[in-house]
């Protein structure tokens, strides 16, 4: 089997081996979007059937939204293609589960029973688990793009991915570290870095992807963007602090020693820093829209595909735009099925219950509707998803053309088994 | 048209053909036809794709205005028709290719694989097997220990332990009456905390840990020993580490319904998920204390009047609360004795089988400089609160 830590079978022989001669004829290219109609009812029925069996079928639901998406980006007029089954995702989903998510449930319970859960040993046991898990993210995010990449196909070219996912996850954990170190000023440096790599390593068929971009251009609006986060954090966390300590003097007694807080000024507390938090979140997602822009736009203008050259259009404005409108669609999703939820509910007391609410009980409900918004909350998902992908490419342009004749198909896609961290082992090296 | 074999296609759709090896795509027609669809390549017969054989890029639906079709014997290739009428006429000629068909393809297989899962799922609790409790006593002891460790932990922070040498020896020596009789070898380790709520509850690890309030409230030695039988009796069924595993495996079954994308949501689960005893625990857990106490030679006639002076003063949901007296049963962990008086309702039907039991020969509990040693063993009582 072919190690997947190898950048595809050599790609400069690829490259000048199997390509057919250039035919010097340019074929324009055009990108238009067709909204996908039908995703509203697609996500219900998708959420419907996940919970009758028993979230298996998310696999197969996001297949056929994703199917449903891509088919709506179209180049002249034809669409994209995405050959990916519901079976891949299913079975990556598992080799993660078997491979990694329960095998680390039982070593820490191991490393806890033998370690001591309040040792020292077992805490650093946690932290390497912890940097661990962050290497693997890197590997993952790679992974998935790859096999996305690579389940993509255009008039039956497929597109795709060419080099290594250790590679990248190792630049994606070592560029984290400097983030705390340099304040979070090393973010547009580390953003381009990682984009760079995923750039040149994009392929359609045989014909490469190329990335030009340096990180200097992004400083001047992500300097404004730090400082706003810095004032909002600040904010925060002042607030945060203030209130507490405002409760907790607030105890104070004449001997000098505190007494325990009033349980409703607890609850208010937590309702602030909660609400606070919530806040904060909305506002991250607002700030953070202009940097996100100038981002999308400068790396657009510095990706090219032979000919190719790319062109983004969106704004600050639209990105926030986007942004807020799916946040609210999705709540309404969740507050639709939590409402009807708890009308069942109610039905059923009045006919069968003993009409007796037992208080306990009834928390217990009201955490059980909470958990029951919060799940639904993925409900209307493919149709944010949608959104977002029409808005980028609605203002995406390309200019220039491609010599169609020249791009041949590429090498085989790596992978069976989907987005399965799993991968990350290169369980097919074995 | 010319008889052709039945090979004759009905109107002819404007196509685009690629053959997969390079992006170039050339211009063709495309028909309709009886058996498959007909492509006019150029050369004098056309191509035929059956319609058995085909796929297209996304499942045709009501609103297609086109379609990307490809075929099984010609990996690569794709043919594009941008007529809404052609995906139309094709989900009719080949109804295998629409978004219904599609879906029951994907749905059907784990729709009865989930109704497979429940029927197995309601066998299971009906027959009152436990696969939870299988696993359970696969554990080692030392992961019982450090589990009861963390429970009691959890469970008691903040709260003193009792320990006055004098009580602590009435204490163990009412564990060891009690473990006698047990299954050799069983050793139980009880715990009184300082706490005013009336409550017992047993951990994993034999390890159990009565509250103050229960021993104030308790009437005589027997009452005590009758509630610690209890208790002995769950841990002696394993049910307080059948309940972890239970949650546990809760969790991963919420980890996997939301697609492993759970994180905080699967450790809610894990908090709902509290320590509560079935029915059938807790009939366990009676009989094996009502054993015990016979073979320990203690009346059950004490956790007889016990159940009888709660049940007065719970009268149902134990919302009731007398002045002056600090009894609730909001133990937090419904698998605590109070949790007990809650789920069962027919604890008179039990006072009245344990009173209609042979009698035995039986001596008090504890001697009464034990007991009232015991009584103190949180030291002098605290002034009304």
């Amino acid at each position: 089997m072919t190690s997947n830590l190898e950048p595809s079978p050599s790609l400069a022989a690829l490259d000048t081996a199997t390509a057919p001669p250039p035919s010097g004829q340019l074929e324009p290219v055009r990108l238009s979007w067709l909204h996908p109609i039908g995703l509203t009812e697609l996500s219900v029925y998708n959420f419907v059937v996940r919970i009758l069996t028993l979230g298996i079928y998310h696999f197969w639901g996001k297949t056929e939204v994703r199917r449903r998406i891509w088919s709506a980006t179209r180049l002249n007029g034809e669409p994209l293609e995405y050959t990916g089954t519901g079976a891949e995702l299913f079975k990556g989903f598992l080799v993660i589960f078997g491979v990694i998510v329960v095998p680390t449930m039982i070593v820490t319970l191991g490393a806890a029973v033998l370690l001591g859960p309040q040792s020292a040993a077992f805490r650093g046991f946690q932290v390497l688990l912890y940097a661990g898990f962050l290497f693997l993210t890197g590997i993952a995010i790679y992974r998935a793009q790859r096999f996305r990449l690579s389940r993509t196909r255009w008039r039956g070219i497929r597109a795709g991915l060419a080099g290594s996912s250790l590679a990248y996850g190792w630049t994606h954990f070592w560029t984290l570290l400097t983030l705390p170190l340099t304040l979070g000023w090393s973010a547009p440096w580390r953003s381009t870095k990682l984009q760079r790599i995923i750039t040149n390593d994009m392929r359609f068929g045989t014909r490469a992807f190329t990335f030009s971009a340096s990180s200097k251009p992004l400083y001047l609006t992500f300097a404004v963007y730090w400082l706003l986060m810095t004032l909002l954090a600040v904010l925060v966390t002042s607030v945060i602090v203030g209130s507490t300590t405002a409760l907790v003097l607030g105890g104070q007694q004449a001997d000098g020693k505190f007494a325990p807080p009033d349980p409703g000024k607890m609850a208010a507390l937590i309702v602030i820093v909660y609400g606070l938090l919530f806040l904060a979140g909305l506002v991250y997602m607002m700030l953070s829209a202009w940097y996100r822009a100038t981002m999308t736009r400068h790396f657009a203008a510095h990706t090219h595909l032979d000919g190719l050259a790319f062109e983004s259009r969106v704004t600050g404005r639209g990105l926030l735009w986007i942004s807020v409108s799916n946040y609210l669609i999705l709540v309404l999703g969740a507050t639709i099925v939590t409402l009807l939820l708890t009308a069942l509910a109610l039905l059923a007391w009045q006919s069968f219950g003993t009409g007796m609410v037992d208080p306990r009980r009834s928390a217990a409900i009201v955490t059980g509707l909470g958990f029951v918004f919060l799940l639904s909350m993925g409900m209307l998902l493919p149709v944010t998803q949608a959104r977002t992908t029409g808005y980028m490419m609605r203002n995406l342009v390309l200019a220039g053309g491609l010599d169609m004749a020249s791009i041949a198909a590429g090498a085989e896609p790596a992978g069976t088994r989907g987005e399965g961290l799993a991968q990350a082992f290169d369980i097919d090296a074995l | 048209m010319p008889y052709d074999g039945g090979n004759s296609g009905g109107a002819l759709f404007e196509a685009r053909f690629g053959d997969g090896k390079t992006a170039a795509a050339r211009d063709i027609r495309v028909s309709i036809g009886e058996r498959g669809l007909l492509l006019y390549l150029g050369d004098a017969e056309p191509m035929i794709w059956p319609y058995g054989a085909l796929s297209t890029a996304e499942p045709i639906s009501s609103h297609a205005v086109d379609a990307l079709v490809a075929y099984k014997h010609m990996p690569g290739a794709s043919l594009f028709v941008p007529s809404g009428l052609f995906a139309r006429q094709l989900a009719e000629a080949a109804p295998h290719l629409t978004t219904r068909a599609a879906r029951r393809r994907s749905a059907t297989p784990w729709l009865v694989a989930a109704g497979i899962v429940v029927v197995i799922a309601a066998g299971v609790s009906l027959l009152q097997l436990s696969p939870a409790r299988a696993v359970a006593s696969l554990m080692p002891d030392k992961a019982r220990k450090a589990l009861g460790d963390s429970t009691i932990r959890s469970m008691t922070a903040g709260k003193k332990v009792c320990s006055t040498p004098a009580g602590r020896i009435a204490v163990d020596r009412l564990a060891s009456r009690l473990t006698d009789a047990a299954p050799a070898g069983t050793r139980f380790d009880v715990v009184v905390v300082d706490w005013g709520l009336v409550n017992a509850f047993a951990a994993p690890g034999n390890r159990i840990v009565l509250t103050r309030g229960l021993i104030n409230e308790a009437g005589g030695p027997d009452e005590v020993a009758g509630v610690l039988a209890h208790e002995m009796g769950h841990g002696i069924g394993l049910h307080p580490e059948t309940g972890v595993v239970r949650a546990i495996g809760l969790s991963a079954a919420v980890e996997l319904m939301l697609g492993g994308g759970g994180g905080t949501l699967s450790n809610i689960g894990l908090l709902l998920a509290q320590l509560s005893y079935t029915r059938a625990a807790e009939a366990e857990a009676d009989e094996t204390g009502l054993a015990l106490l016979k073979d320990a030679g203690i009346s059950p006639a004490g956790i007889a009047s016990f159940f009888r002076r709660m049940e007065k003063k719970f009268e149902g949901d134990g919302n009731d609360r007398k002045p002056g007296e600090n009894i609730s049963s909001d133990s937090g962990a419904s698998g605590g004795f109070a949790g007990m008086l809650r789920t069962h309702p027919a604890t008179r039907d039990r006072i009245r089988r344990i009173e209609a039991a042979d009698k035995y020969p039986v001596t008090p509990a504890l001697a009464a400089g034990e007991w009232a040693a015991l009584k103190a063993i949180c030291g002098a009582p605290k002034p009304a609160e």
